[in-house]
């Protein structure tokens, strides 16, 4: 029944229910009243017959008692107005039969014997026995059998009247039902319908209506309000998801949700087409995944998911994927992994997108960082090969002009010319230097061997050497004011002089006749902490910053051309280069040389034809321990020193430097034995060790670029097997080449064209150091 | 009572016998008189006496017999134990008529066929039942007959004489009996 009722629609439900109760309680109503009729009925045939049987017994008593069956046959007869007594006997006082009725019935129809008082209900028959007494005497008995057949009559009126009673209420139960139950099931089946409404074409603007305020009004309105929070909430979503999908679909990414419990990746809709791949192509498993990666870098990928899972970093990979038709493309997937309470990783979600284009813009971009380095490093060494190329030739004529200086016999005049030539190949010396210079600073490769050095003897120094002389020709009047205290700084002497000397030679240069130039060197005082001086290098700040200005009469700078003067190769204005010479290289190194010091340099100029003040900055330190070698600058050329004879052996494959220098090692008192390269040098060593060891060689000054090897290669071996000092000449004068030649074993590194005085003062220091 | 009722069923089963049996096989004269002593009792049943009849409320109802007893113990039996509105029954024998004396009902047999007058008139004016063997008694002014006819006892009643007598008679005796006018 339950099972039955399940799926039958609620108005046939309502129906069979009120139907089935008001059937049931009609049939139980109908039940009971036949019952009791039929109850009553029988006890009302039971009293009437006992009455009867009373009546006729009484009645027969004469009869009985004066012996007259005839009267009590009449009185039986009787009887016959009872239509439902079908029979009736009366027996005397020893059981016999004394009358019957019907009078013609035979003996058989009767009981033998009266059976005892009282009434017994058959199947069809009501039988009963009653005594006869006559003043307390029985007389005899009386039997009555009444027949049942009215009763059933009756009960089948009753049941027919029943069934027609039903009937007719079941129909109009049905009609009634029919009716009413619209008001229950109408509003349910309209709500109904509203349902499949929003479920089928998810419509949510649909509303029931509402009936009444029973409890399916409330349902109705309460139905209502749902559809009015989804409809909200979809609307909200719908703009959500429009949203993102603009975002990703204008943004080329895709989304996706890797369920790390289930292993299952999901993908949006935009994944696909982003791996160039079918939704048959991938089934949702990290194996299929894993295929559509390039196979040298799914080892990687697999690394770094580990990686975020473990450390619970975002996840964050770059990698490649071959799609259906093998191009490779460059992926980005971003993402985060999403943990249970017990620290279980449960997901991961993200976004991937492909970043083949920017991959391929940045490998442009590189190829063509490449490429400009290269062409850089390529012009850096062309100049610097170019420099050394260019200096090579100077220096024998150098040596030449030297020797010719030192020679007694030579006519003043011609030394005047002579001094022209020195000095005119030194200029071009230095400009290839500066050269050289600015490739290195460029190249990153300027180093400072630093060390404490009073500023103030470096640039009375600088004046001396670099400035008097310039000075004195054009009628400059130079001065000096040193109000300084603190003058020592940590730097390198030599870098330090060049600068003095390029912003000196430049006021020089740009001063017209009986200008003036004036230094000023004086101190400023700050309360910085020595910890946060930079220069210091452990030794004890002063707390002081030494002030050097160079002040000038000359041309000055104009506004415009301000900001580019410390640049290479510029020089003020294009016009000015040919009247004033060089190639515009001293400021740019000057300051790139002071950067390096941690100091600073600018210059002002109140404009054209104004001056030009130029100002350096730098911190100065407590001198501890002045080393004096530091302190004292170069070697000044014309220095003389008393020479010692030293056994040398001189390697070079340039001829002419070669001989200018053998004679003026034999000038300076030196015994000279010349190799042209490596293999000659090695011989000549083996072949004086053998033949004559204690004339071997106590000096070796040696080229580095030999046709058969490096000078350093060289060194290296007489450092092994006969260690003697040594000098290494080389047109390369960066702090990388001269590091190579200490580290190879040589004492100095001069760089070509060679000055013959330093070379002279080189070789006596390291002979009486190693005396 | 025990024993009574056991002689009232073998007095019974004597009278069915007689009634069914064969009559030449049965005494007549016994199974008539059996018969006869059980109806003299039941008219006591059927006929009221005024309270008149009895001197006191104790005072038994006496069955006369006048001459001889033609029941034999017959009729002791049929009454042995009986009552009469809780009146006990007695049985009293007359030998002449002048010897009646206090009486309810008097049985007349044939022997007394030349006295009824005389018997008649000592009960008139009583209320007494007369009855008799005698087919003449009704018209004699007697008021029950029974006579043996064939092999039942016919029974006759003048209920005239009856109420005259100040006794009632009831229906039922009267509807299995014959009327005499």
């Amino acid at each position: 029944m339950a099972v039955f009722l399940r799926d039958t629609p609620i108005k046939r439900k309502l129906m069979l229910v009120i139907l089935l109760t008001s059937s049931f309680a009609l049939f139980l109503m109908g039940s009971a009243v036949i019952t009791y009729e039929l109850v009553t009925f029988r006890r009302a045939l039971a009293v009437n017959m006992g009455v009867l049987a009373q009546l006729v017994g009484s009645n027969s008593t004469a009869a009985l008692a004066f012996q007259d069956p005839k009267s009590a046959q009449e009185i039986l007869g009787a009887l016959s107005a009872e239509h439902q007594i079908t029979a009736a006997a009366i027996y005397d006082e020893n059981g016999a039969i004394f009358a019957r009725f019907p009078t013609a019935a035979p003996s058989a129809n009767f009981p033998a014997r009266p059976g005892a008082a009282g009434h017994t209900f058959e199947k069809s028959h009501l039988l009963m026995y009653q005594p006869i007494t006559q003043e307390g005497t029985r007389l005899g008995t009386i039997y009555i059998k009444a027949d049942l057949g009215e009763m059933y009559r009756r009960f089948r009126v009753y049941g027919a009247l029943l069934l027609i009673v039903t009937a007719c209420s079941f129909f109009g139960a049905i009609a009634l039902t029919t009716t009413l139950q619209r008001r229950i099931s109408l509003p349910i089946l309209e709500l109904a319908k509203v349902a499949t409404a929003v479920s089928e074409r998810q419509d949510y603007s649909v509303r029931g209506t509402k009936h009444g305020n029973d409890e399916i009004g409330q349902l109705t309105q309460a139905f209502n309000q749902m559809l009015t929070t989804i409809g909200l909430s979809n609307a909200a979503l719908s703009a959500s998801e429009e949203r993102l999908r603009l975002a990703l679909e204008g943004s080329q990414t895709g989304t996706w949700d890797w369920n790390l419990l289930t292993s299952r990746i999901t993908w949006d809709d935009y994944m696909y087409p982003l791996f160039g791949r079918t939704k048959e192509e991938f089934d949702g498993t990290t194996e299929s995944f894993a295929k559509f990666v390039h196979p040298d870098d799914r080892a990687e990928l697999a690394r770094a998911t580990r990686y975020a899972l473990e450390q619970k970093t975002d996840y964050d990979v770059a990698y490649r994927i071959i799609d259906v038709d093998g191009t490779i493309r460059h992926m980005a997937s971003r993402g985060r992994a999403y943990y249970s309470s017990g620290g279980i990783a449960i997901r991961m979600s993200g976004v991937s997108m492909d970043v083949t284009a920017s991959k391929q813009n940045e490998e442009e971009l590189s190829r063509a960082k490449e490429t400009a380095e290269a062409a850089n490093k390529a012009k850096d060494n062309f100049l610097a090969i170019l420099s050394h190329e260019l200096r090579t030739p100077l220096t024998p004529v150098l040596a030449a002009v030297a020797l010719l200086e030192d020679d007694q016999n030579i006519p003043p005049h011609v030394l005047r010319e002579l001094e022209m030539i020195r000095r005119n190949i030194e200029v071009e010396a230095r400009l290839i230097d500066d050269l050289l210079d600015v490739t290195g600073i460029v190249r990153g490769k300027l180093q400072l061997n630093r060390q404490v050095v009073d500023v103030r003897s470096l640039l009375e120094h600088a004046m001396q050497n670099y400035c008097a002389g310039a000075a004195a020709k054009k009628n400059l009047r130079v001065s000096m004011e040193v109000t300084a205290t603190e003058t020592h700084v940590l730097a390198d002497g030599s870098r330090m002089t060049q600068v003095f000397w390029n912003l000196l030679q430049n006021s020089c240069k740009f001063t017209p006749e009986a200008g003036s130039i004036d230094i000023r060197v004086y101190n400023e005082f700050s309360d910085l902490p020595a910890a946060e001086n930079p220069a210091a290098n452990g030794l004890e700040t002063s707390g002081a910053t030494l002030i050097v200005e160079i002040r000038d009469t000359g041309i000055g700078i104009s506004p415009e051309n301000m900001p580019r003067i410390f640049n290479a190769f510029e020089q003020g204005e294009r016009v000015r280069t040919r009247v004033f010479g060089g190639l515009g290289l001293g400021l740019a190194i000057s300051r790139a040389i002071v950067d390096l010091h941690g100091g600073s340099i600018s210059a002002e100029s109140d404009g054209k034809d104004k001056g030009t003040k130029l100002t350096i900055r730098l911190q100065t330190v407590r001198p501890v321990a002045v080393a004096r070698d530091a302190a004292k600058p170069p070697p000044v050329a014309g220095a003389k020193t008393a020479a010692r004879s030293l056994r040398v052996l001189l390697v070079e494959d340039h001829k002419d430097t070669a001989e200018q220098l053998t004679r003026l090692l034999r000038q300076a008192g030196h015994e000279v034995t010349l190799a042209g390269c490596i293999r000659e040098a090695q011989e000549l060593i083996a072949t004086v060790e053998q033949e004559n060891p204690e004339r071997r060689f106590n000096f070796l000054i040696s080229d580095l670029g030999l046709p058969d090897g490096s000078g350093h290669d060289l060194m290296r071996d007489l450092v092994r097997h006969h260690p003697i000092p040594g000098i290494a000449l080389s047109g390369y004068g960066m702090n990388d080449d001269i590091r190579d030649s200490i580290d190879a074993g040589f004492s100095r590194h001069i760089t070509k064209p060679v000055d013959w005085q330093e070379l002279k003062t080189a070789i006596q220091k390291i002979a009486s150091e190693q005396a | 009572m025990e024993l009574l009722k056991r002689t009232k069923i073998i007095v019974v089963a004597a009278v069915l016998a007689w009634l069914m049996a064969p009559p030449q096989i049965v005494s007549a004269s016994q199974s008539e008189y059996a018969l006869k002593s059980v109806f003299l009792y039941n008219f006591v049943r059927f006929i009221d006496w005024p309270d008149s009849a009895f001197a006191s409320p104790t005072e038994p109802l006496i069955i006369g017999i006048i001459g001889d007893d033609p029941f034999g113990p017959l009729l002791n039996e049929a009454v042995a134990g009986e009552k009469y509105h809780n009146r006990p029954i007695r049985i009293d024998h007359f030998r002449t008529p002048t010897d009646i004396k206090r009486v309810h009902l008097l049985f007349v047999s044939h022997a007394n066929a030349g006295r009824l007058d005389p018997i008649l008139a000592a009960v008139a004016g009583k209320s007494v039942v007369t009855v008799s063997e005698t087919e003449d008694f009704l018209n004699r002014g007697g008021m029950i007959t029974l006579t043996a006819e064939q092999n039942r006892i016919r029974l006759r009643i003048n209920p005239a004489a009856l109420h005259s007598a100040n006794l009632a008679v009831s229906s039922k005796l009267l509807r299995v009996a014959e009327i005499q006018p």
